[in-house]
């Protein structure tokens, strides 16, 4: 019994380790992406002329490259377009950072106001953009 | 910068190793080292995360104030300890001070080389999806993230705004991740994958050490391949969720029952204090831990009340259970009066609606059709094997009848009835919630269904 059960999961673990190990190699050798930045900065680059600020989309773009988190988290959301909107609220963190610059909208009595503005403008270009 | 993480652990494990091996102290000659080893990472990393948002909470700071605070309480601590072992007179030698060793054997040696294979897999995994799965970005590491930033910002990470990243959620997993983020300086995502196999890791010890101590090898070694053979654990383990967490604390407190039956003799009463800390953690990790310490404290007394011990022992047991739970649950109340945000759940659905949902036999119907149909996954192997060995061997005769089995049996009970009752009652759609909940639930549950499990099947002759 105990050498069925060990045989089973030595396949299952080394077939993990061979699927992952090859997404890690493919990933390394540039045939699959390493992450979506593309997705991310395309997606941005479309909502960018609906943007209220263009600073605004210069500084999250600075910003997220020292959070490739927020790649992500945007590419994501860029992918299912009908989450659009709520990249824009990921956007709000990266704008209320450390160290961020003062934009008017996003002073701390109305954190929310610069979220809303994108939110407004992103729903504009899902209109826009999608059937 | 793994330094600093290095540097940054050392005061959870240390705080967790003292606290472990105050709750095992009468017993420790009778139990593997690696058993409080795997108590230690899960208790000290809970303490350190309760000590982490408390200091927040009051300074504001999350910085500089972190790290001293925690140098000179580590500090305080050694030199207590150190002035303890220096007063008190060394207590008497016992006939048998040393715990009794694992032997080495072939079965033995494939378990090490499986969890080795584990270990890299982990690794892979994290370096593959850095950042985790979903809910880790979108939920646990953003609010890492509002944290870390300390004030005023730690508190907009309960805004109604973005009541999608779950606001009401306690934080045990986001304070550890801010506080690991807090001494190496930055948001590494290191940091999250460390502590996401830290969890993984220590969940596969502890099930492993109790069973061995519980019934032997054999157990043990079925344990750790059944666990460390299911893809999905390994999988979800590294996708920096909180269930994992949970499946831990979990596994704690009803293997901390289970062990206090099995040493009985010797009177390990702090085994129920570390078993009231570890149902707090969990707590403090999701809300589900609330529901896991109702189970506890029903489960128990249903089993002592009528048996031979009766009342008088549950409430014993029971004030001693208090004095690990009740510190978690003190900052467990101020976080969800002071703090988190309004609950989805508790909100957004009227009573009456609520309970024509879970009388509904259509809901019913399709929930159960969906469990069933998570059997035919790749990943239910793991769920036939044990199956399996329960046909071939056989169970136990008068497992029934011992109260820590009776206790995990009853928790496991109305935690499923409990999760079937909640996901009945919400208002999200339930497709969408069967497809993205059901797995991580039973993923909980997971390793303390192999424990039980386990605990049930006759010893094989061979063994």
């Amino acid at each position: 019994m105990l050498t069925l059960v060990a045989v089973a999961t030595i396949c299952t673990s080394l077939h993990l380790l061979y699927t992952e190990s090859g997404t890690l190699h493919q990933r390394r050798a540039g045939i699959q992406p390493p992450n979506p930045v593309a997705a991310y900065v395309s997606a941005l680059d479309a909502v960018r002329p609906m943007l209220p600020n263009d600073a605004t989309v210069t500084f999250i773009n600075r910003q997220a490259d020292q959070h490739p988190m927020f790649y992500l988290t945007a590419a994501q959301y860029a992918l299912a377009p009908t989450l659009l909107d709520t990249t824009a609220r990921h956007a709000w963190m990266l704008v209320n950072g450390k160290g961020a610059p003062p934009i008017p909208s996003a002073t701390p009595e109305e954190p929310w106001a610069l979220v809303a503005a994108i939110n407004d403008s992103v729903r504009v270009y899902q209109r826009r953009a999608l059937p | 910068m793994m330094g600093w993480l290095a540097a940054a652990l050392l005061w959870p494990l240390g705080i967790g190793w003292v606290v472990s091996r105050w709750a095992f102290r009468p017993v420790r000659h009778r139990v593997s080292p690696l058993l409080v080893l795997a108590f230690a990472v899960g208790t000290g990393l809970g303490i350190a995360s309760l000590s982490f948002f408390l200091i927040l909470a009051l300074t504001g700071d999350a910085g500089p104030v972190v790290v001293w605070t925690e140098t000179i309480v580590g500090c305080v601590v050694l030199g207590l300890a150190f002035y303890y072992r220096r007063v008190m007179p060394p207590r008497q030698p016992r006939a048998q001070t040393i715990p009794p060793p694992v032997a080495f054997s072939g079965s033995m040696a494939v378990l090490v080389g499986v969890l080795g294979v584990t270990a890299i897999n982990l690794v892979l995994l994290s370096l593959n999806a850095p950042h985790g799965g979903w809910d880790a970005w979108a939920s646990w590491n953003l609010k890492a993230r509002f944290l870390f930033m300390g004030s005023p910002i730690w508190e907009r990470a309960f805004s109604p705004i973005i009541a999608w990243s779950s606001v009401d959620y306690p934080l045990l997993l986001p304070a550890n991740v801010a506080r690991l983020w807090t001494y190496v300086g930055a948001e590494h995502p290191a940091a999250p994958s460390l502590l996401a196999a830290l969890f993984t890791g220590a969940t596969l010890l502890l099930l492993v050490a109790a069973l061995h101590t519980l019934r032997g090898r054999w157990h043990a070694v079925m344990g750790g391949l059944l666990l460390a053979g299911t893809p999905y654990f390994i999988r979800h383990g590294a996708a920096q969720y909180a269930d994992a967490p949970f499946a831990f604390y979990l596994l704690a407190a009803v293997t901390l029952y289970l062990l206090h039956d099995h040493l009985r003799p010797e009177k390990p009463t702090g085994l129920w204090a570390l078993a009231g800390l570890s149902a707090g953690l969990a707590m403090w990790t999701k809300n589900e831990g609330l529901l896991l310490v109702l189970a506890l404290v029903l489960a128990r007394g249903l089993v002592l009340v009528f048996q031979q011990p009766g009342r008088g022992a549950w409430l014993r047991e029971g004030r001693v259970f208090l004095w690990g739970w009740v510190p978690v649950f003190l900052v467990w109340c101020y976080f969800k009066m002071q703090v988190a945000g309004p609950s989805t759940l508790l909100t957004s659905q009227a009573a009456p609606q609520a309970v024509a949902q879970v009388l509904d036999p259509s809901r019913t119907v399709q929930m159960g059709s969906y469990v069933l149909s998570l059997f035919l996954r790749p990943d239910a192997l793991t769920a036939y094997l044990l199956m399996l060995c329960m046909g071939i061997l056989g169970l136990r005769r008068g497992f029934w009848k011992e109260p820590g089995l009776q206790t995990g049996l009853l928790v496991l009970t109305m935690m499923l009835t409990g999760y079937f009752l909640v996901m009945a009652m919400s208002s999200a759609d339930l497709l969408w919630q069967l497809r993205t909940a059901t797995s991580r639930l039973f993923f909980q549950l997971w390793p303390t269904v192999l424990l039980l499990a386990l605990l049930m099947l006759k010893r094989p002759a061979w063994d």
